[in-house]
């Protein structure tokens, strides 16, 4: 068997091992082992790799981040969060459905975890929107497809998995997520705006400047995490890991002290899922490490170059990040989390091709987004149909418009680099 | 009803809202999802669980100090990155082996229930096989790299790098065994549910 054969046949292993249900960190161990069996490789190596993935020091912020996240949720910023939201667009009409939108944006600038927002806030607010009218299959859609705002804003999960695999500096990132991440949010509500004049859904909320004021006053100390995050990486005043620390401080000193939302006993779980949650994270990106390196040996990235270019007649980078995020949207329908497993692959081809690293992130994140309302897998939109008791099969029915929404500005973002790379090179100007 | 008395009873509604979706992020944070387990398996939860914790709260720690040192006394601890990084497989380990306790670890369900119902049995006992299998190999694997390079010294901690090595060994090690007992688990169920259906029948 050729290398690049081996290759192939440990990349269906992989994908076989996911499809019968055996866990991700199986299948990407198995795909290594039988990868380096079949390339003579020394099996000694994979410990080795996976110790020199474990020890980027960037994957730090990854539990760092997840238990700040986790703090500033136990500590009762979701309900604070959602109150600001409907004082300022909950008199619009439609006012509830805008207020179920800004709530993910600003839940992504704290948590960094769609799923969080989803299954917290997501199910309190559909029922809610039922009750005043909202079909539940739309309702549903909405709030799986604004969950997947979080993850564009910093911090988010993906974007530090991202940094970690390519080395792309994390402050960039995070800073070439933020325009996006509001247009995402601005397309989100213009589609609501559109839906609500035709359908004559109603405002949720009188507006009263005095209250905007008073909600502003109460959720105003959550704000000073994605301040301190962004403030912090973009002055040069911490490196990611740091900043994840001083997060971590300033959520818990919030949660413990400021709202006394949490004791001693809360803060042992928190910190629980924090390790959970990121752990098994960590071991995956470890592998992924070990499976780039023999997929590399065995030159699969010349390959998907030459493949590329015949499937790209035409010379353009364009197409040629369009056809390797296709590729990236593709892997994200089927695999969670994607970048760990699929970065290590395409890395090399990104760099033969010159791809700025900061914007394809971007890219990636949002194929990552994408994948998480496209079936088979659309684990939000599962989620969000089972709060709103609707088929999964209504609910992306319903959530045509902004599936499109976000493949429209998925091309856009293409096309305009500047979108996600501007704010990051002004700032470092 | 006047709007005054309209406005205040909708105002009351949308604070409960406010406290509902208060309560529900903290029930997802704070819920023990030990709650129930025999006290065996608690116990074994619960030291995985503080060691995992200690090994964080240590990272937070070290990186919060360090930084802070740096910029009020102008002093950094030269071992503090690379004690973090060797501290990285511990938590790394810990949460895998408690995911795997909780069943939490992330795998695809779709095509698994698109499966017929008289094969999934057979298919889920042969996952667990290769859990296992695959979970022993890397454990052996990297306990042959925890005895090859397990005695050389981290430049600046100075300590064996097989105190951190040897996570990989504990990790996979002890996911492989929380696997082998849940297949016994489920396999004894199996064997009891059977055997309540015959003599019932």
């Amino acid at each position: 068997m050729t290398p690049l054969a081996g290759a192939g046949v440990s990349v269906l292993l992989l994908c076989g091992l996911l499809v019968l249900r055996i866990p991700m960190l199986v299948s990407v161990a198995s795909a290594v082992f039988f990868n380096y069996y079949f390339s003579n490789a020394w099996m000694m190596t994979l410990p080795q790799t996976m110790m020199s993935g474990l020890g980027r020091f960037v994957l730090i912020a990854l539990p760092l981040f997840v238990l700040a996240g986790g703090l500033m949720n136990a500590g009762g910023i979701s309900g604070r969060l959602f109150e600001f939201a409907r004082a300022i667009v909950g008199s619009l009409r439609g006012g509830l459905a805008h207020v179920n939108v800004m709530t993910s944006m600003f839940f992504g600038g704290m948590i960094g975890s769609s799923t969080a927002d989803l299954a917290g806030t997501g199910s309190i607010v559909i029922p809610e929107m039922q009750k005043n009218g909202y079909p539940a299959d739309f309702s549903a859609a909405l709030t799986a497809s604004s969950s997947g705002i979080g993850p564009m804003i910093p911090p988010s999960s993906p974007m530090i998995l991202y940094s970690a695999v390519t080395g792309v500096s994390l402050g960039a990132l995070f800073l070439a997520g933020v325009i996006p991440g509001l247009l995402l949010a601005l397309r989100q509500m213009l589609i609501v705006s559109y839906l609500a004049r035709k359908r004559g859904w109603l405002p949720y909320a009188s507006f009263s400047m005095d209250e905007v004021f008073r909600t502003g006053r109460r959720a105003l100390l959550s704000f000073g995490m994605p301040l301190i995050i962004v403030g912090g990486l973009v002055l040069g005043v911490f490196t990611p890991s740091e900043a994840g620390a001083f997060a971590v401080v300033y959520a818990l000193v919030l949660a413990m002290f400021v709202h006394r939302a949490l004791d001693l006993k809360g803060l042992f779980r928190v910190l629980v899922n924090a390790v959970q949650m990121s752990g098994e994270l960590l071991v995956i990106v470890g592998l992924s490490f070990a499976l780039g390196a023999g997929l590399s040996n065995a030159h699969v990235p010349d390959f998907l170059v030459k493949l590329i270019d015949v499937m790209v007649f035409y010379d353009s980078d364009f197409l040629r990040i369009l056809a390797l995020v296709i590729l990236a949207i593709l892997a994200g329908m089927i695999l969670d989390p994607l970048i760990p497993v699929l970065l290590p692959i395409i890395l090399p081809t990104l760099i033969a091709y010159g791809i700025d690293l900061v914007h394809f992130g971007v890219l990636m994140v949002l194929a990552v987004v994408i994948g998480q309302v496209t079936p088979p897998m659309a684990i939000a939109l599962i989620i969000a149909g089972r709060i709103a008791k609707v088929d999964q099969i209504q609910v992306m029915r319903a959530n045509a418009p902004f599936f499109w929404g976000i493949v429209v500005f998925l091309i856009i973002l293409i096309s305009v680099p500047a979108i996600a790379t501007w704010l990051p090179h002004y700032m470092r100007n | 009803m006047t709007q005054a008395s309209h406005n205040a009873a909708k105002k009351t509604k949308i604070d409960e809202i406010v406290l509902q979706i208060e309560a529900t992020a903290r029930r997802m944070e704070l819920n023990d999802p030990d709650e129930g387990l025999p006290l065996v398996d608690r116990i074994v939860n619960r030291i995985v669980e503080i060691a995992g914790v200690s090994v964080l709260v240590g990272i937070v720690t070290v990186v919060f100090a360090n930084a802070s040192s740096r910029y009020l006394l102008n002093h950094s601890f030269s071992w503090a990155e690379e004690a973090v990084q060797l501290a990285m497989p511990w938590l790394a380990m810990t949460g895998v082996f408690l995911s795997v306790r909780r069943g939490t670890v992330i795998r695809i369900d779709f095509f698994f229930e698109k499966i017929p119902l008289k094969l999934q049995p057979t298919i889920a006992y042969a996952g667990y096989i290769v859990n296992v299998f695959i979970l022993l190999f890397m454990a052996y694997v990297s306990l042959q790299f925890v005895m090859f390079f397990g005695s050389d010294v981290a430049l600046y901690a100075d300590i064996p790098m097989g105190l951190s090595t040897s996570a990989l060994v504990a990790g996979t090690a002890g996911a492989a065994m929380a696997y082998l007992a849940e297949f016994f688990r489920e396999w004894r169920a199996k064997q009891r549910a059977a055997a309540q259906w015959s003599d019932r029948t």
